[in-house]
């Protein structure tokens, strides 16, 4: 038995002391695998993250500072009226398969991505265009119907990303872009590698390989940062952990702002939810601090409204309704619930939600709402919550960025119904001078904020660790996803 | 023993078909739609319906059931939702993984096990069993999960020796695909052979009471050569029932350390299509797993024939013996 288990331990210790294999080229870390690589199909935001403006390109790009920037346009010219767009478009620019793209492609990409039987999940954001017409091969007029102030910003989206009519079908599993990186491998559960594109038209990538490796686990992603198999995560999964890297010099630690607005969601088609009253109590029963040390360790920024504070739009109206439990209890006194009342609270899977869903029940128990918690998977979630309505509260990060029109929308789970928002979207979809646009921007955030249609709690930052070594990461995150074009492993 | 045999087919057959009505209605009934997770929160709803009808999510439910167990007996187990790619190509990927992690967890079971089996059984009631038998206890309640987190804290991130997880794949060399697979092999392995080591004592206790070992003693054998040469052969049936019962576990309930380590294996195939209401994927895994444990089971069966010639007899004349 001693021989035996000798044998064993000899075994163990020659697999320990076999040559490691160390990464070559960048490894970095996601939490959640995508279904897919096509942006243009299915919302998951994973998917934008691996191939946005690495794998494909689009007429525009968006920048860390949220701005506009030329990418396969390298120019364009935009009518007076606001209705018509030419872009002037890079020579020489080839699809990963060889190729040409040239002005076809565009009016294909668009076309395809505003028809009938398109399956893009932001097809809201093509129904605009009428018409899409060759000038020439590197330059195409798009038209249309009605002025669009952030065309230019939506150009820029994952959504709308540049294919290739022949490869078009097939990009959820092979995808064929034109972007610095074409897909090496997809080890399904475990991996997809990038490897950088030798003809690709612009400023060639610095890495010679990106790798992604999908853990799902925040324990094992600390595990695997400090064990040196992943080099960085652009959105770390541990909050709770993120002292420990803060602390060691190996690693930057940065917390930037994501577009992740999340909020205490509130079915105001629904009684009692659908007095103003109720939902100004709910407003002054949270607490939003207490949140942010609760659930997010500290880290996240209070919002009072549904915008992002990293926008220069952005106007705090945290201070409307501040933590108050006695003006809460008033309010719904007022309304005729001296006793309070009981109401469910449906949960979401990711910890930001489970966690403040605690401290939220415990604060609007403290006026006297009586909260049920009930936990459901997100399958669960978008048809009940979501598509059905069934709800009382909910909690949930909008991860989309500037989405504040989703509170003009009809039929909308929020079920808020006014037309003076309506009203105001509308206009703010026919400006396009940036101040004005702004303008209206703030005026709406004020409008939901006074109307209280939500409970406003906190933005979720982008938490990135990563390796020191590794050099070119962005901070922010004004968009999902982020070039990678520029990042690389210092020696 | 063909009577036998065929009748054992028929069972393996029925439970099959039981399982496949079972687990696809079950499934189907999960309220949620694969469609509207796709699409996200600002879903176009003329979209989400060209999608749906794409993904044959609009035909009755004993349609569907027909396509797809007609399908299935042509081997094809359909196309996943969310990776456009055949449901069987994804099945067969992950077992590449599962399989080998699942056997090379058993090895380690049955080799750690066996020893300490013999070794317990043959100081009996002494110190040193106590001693043995109450560190198994242990074992037997570790949680695997927990086990490997240790063995991450201190192999990985503290001595640097293994990865902290992930799977490189067989290609990247033998050798490098079963580094990987080894601090799981052993998280999954230490409980079960705790477990195995415990009901492999008893057994072999009990067989130490029969005449023939008595017999074998009186050779001049020593108690360790008994027990080995008698004594493990005719303590097996119990064993032999244990193991099979380990390696359906490790086949299916290895999830929790696959997302531990991450690696990509048939656990977290399921997992994650359970969540992403990936149906085609789910109903894909779960049947093979179902037939992975039946089958499994009938091979412990053939082995019980193997073992112990006594079962071989036809019944009748086990009775008039």
């Amino acid at each position: 038995m001693l021989k035996n288990g000798m044998v064993i331990a000899f075994l163990f210790l020659l697999l320990a002391c076999s040559p490691a294999t160390p990464p070559s080229g960048v490894v970095l870390g996601m939490q959640l695998e995508p279904p897919g690589l096509d942006p243009t199909r299915g919302a998951a935001g994973a998917i934008d993250d691996i191939v946005y403006a690495n794998v494909f390109e689009g007429l525009t790009q968006i920048a860390e500072d949220g701005s506009v920037k030329p990418a396969l346009a390298k120019s364009w010219t935009v009518s007076p009226d606001g209705r018509e767009y030419i872009f002037h478009l890079q020579k020489d620019v080839r699809f990963h398969d060889g190729s040409v793209f040239d002005a076809n492609d565009v009016r294909f990409s668009l076309n395809r991505a505003r028809a009938p039987d398109s399956v893009n999940a932001q097809r809201g954001l093509f129904a605009p265009i009428m018409d899409v017409e060759i000038l020439d091969p590197l330059s195409v007029r798009v038209t249309l119907n009605k002025p669009v102030g952030d065309f230019l910003f939506n150009m820029g989206l994952g959504d709308a990303v540049m294919v290739d009519a022949a490869s078009a079908n097939g990009n959820v599993a092979h995808p064929v872009g034109t972007g610095p990186f074409r897909l090496e491998r997809w080890q399904k559960g475990y991996a997809i590698t990038l490897r950088r594109n030798e003809g690709y038209w612009g400023k060639k990538a610095l890495s010679e390989t990106i790798k992604f490796v999908f853990i799902a686990d925040p324990a094992a992603a600390s595990a695997a940062l400090l064990a040196g198999d992943v080099h960085g995560f652009a959105g770390f999964p541990a909050p709770e952990n993120l002292p420990v890297f803060e602390k060691n010099p190996r690693f930057d630690v940065l917390i930037g702002a994501s577009e992740g607005e999340t909020i205490l969601a509130i079915n105001n088609g629904r009684k009692p939810f659908d007095d103003v009253r109720v939902r100004r109590a709910i407003a002054y029963a949270i607490n939003r601090q207490e949140l942010i040390d609760g659930a997010l360790f500290g880290r996240g920024i209070p919002i009072g409204s549904h915008f992002s504070p990293g926008h220069r739009a952005y106007v705090d109206m945290t201070g409307i309704y501040p933590y108050n439990p006695q003006k809460a209890h008033e309010l719904l006194t007022k309304a005729g619930y001296p006793d309070g009342f009981s109401a469910t609270l449906k949960l979401p899977p990711p910890s930001y939600a489970r966690r403040s869903g605690e401290i939220v029940a415990a604060q609007l128990n403290q006026v006297g709402i009586r909260v049920k918690i009930e936990n459901i998977e997100w399958a669960g979630w978008l048809d009940q919550v979501f598509a059905n309505k069934d709800y009382d509260l909910s909690i949930v990060a909008h991860t989309e960025p500037m989405d504040i029109g989703i509170y003009a929308r009809d039929d909308y789970y929020f079920q808020y119904h006014s037309q003076a928002f309506k009203a105001l979207m509308e206009q703010l979809t026919l400006a396009s001078d940036p101040d004005e646009r702004d303008a209206l921007y703030r005026k709406a955030q004020r409008m939901i904020a006074n109307d209280s249609v939500n409970g406003f709690l906190f933005q979720l930052v982008k938490m990135g660790v990563w390796d020191h070594r590794l050099k070119g990461m962005w901070k922010n995150a004004p968009i999902q996803g982020a070039p990678l074009r520029g990042i690389y492993l210092e020696n | 023993m063909i009577v036998w045999f065929l009748r054992r087919m028929f069972a393996l057959l029925a439970t099959m078909l039981a399982a496949s009505l079972f687990i696809f209605f079950m499934i189907e009934v999960l309220p949620g739609d694969p469609a509207h997770f796709m699409m996200g929160l600002n879903a176009d709803p003329a979209g989400l319906d060209a999608l749906r009808e794409q993904m044959g999510l609009n035909a009755t439910l004993p349609e569907r059931y027909m396509r797809w167990v007609l399908a299935l007996l042509r081997g094809d187990f359909g196309i996943s939702y969310t990776y456009h790619v055949p449901v069987r190509d994804l099945i067969v990927e992950r077992l590449a993984v599962s399989l080998p992690l699942a056997v090379y967890a058993l090895a380690i079971s049955i080799l750690l096990a066996f020893p300490i089996a013999v070794f317990t059984a043959s100081k009996a009631g002494k110190f040193a069993d106590t001693l043995i038998m109450g560190g198994t206890q242990i074992g037997v309640a570790i949680p695997n999960f927990w086990l490997a987190m240790l063995l991450v804290l201190l192999f990985s991130t503290q001595l640097h020796w293994f990865s902290a997880g992930g799977f490189p794949g067989w290609q990247a060399g033998l050798l490098v695909a079963f580094k990987a697979l080894t601090l799981p092999a052993i998280a999954l392995g230490v409980p079960q052979a705790a477990i195995l080591a415990r009901v492999m004592r008893t057994s072999l206790i009990e067989t130490m009471g029969e005449d023939y070992m008595r017999t074998a003693r009186a050779k001049g054998l020593g108690q360790l050569q008994v027990i080995w040469r008698h004594g493990v052969r005719n303590a097996m049936i119990p064993v032999l029932t244990v193991i099979g019962m380990q390696l359906s576990f490790l086949l299916a309930g290895s999830i929790i350390i696959e997302n531990v380590f991450f690696l990509p294996g048939l656990g977290r195939l399921v997992f994650q299509a359970v969540a992403q209401r990936d149906l085609v994927v789910v109903e894909g895994v779960v049947l093979v797993l179902v037939l992975a444990v039946v089958l499994v089971t009938f091979m412990v069966d053939i082995t019980y024939h193997l073992v112990d010639p006594r079962l071989r007899r036809p019944a009748t004349m086990r009775r008039t013996k």
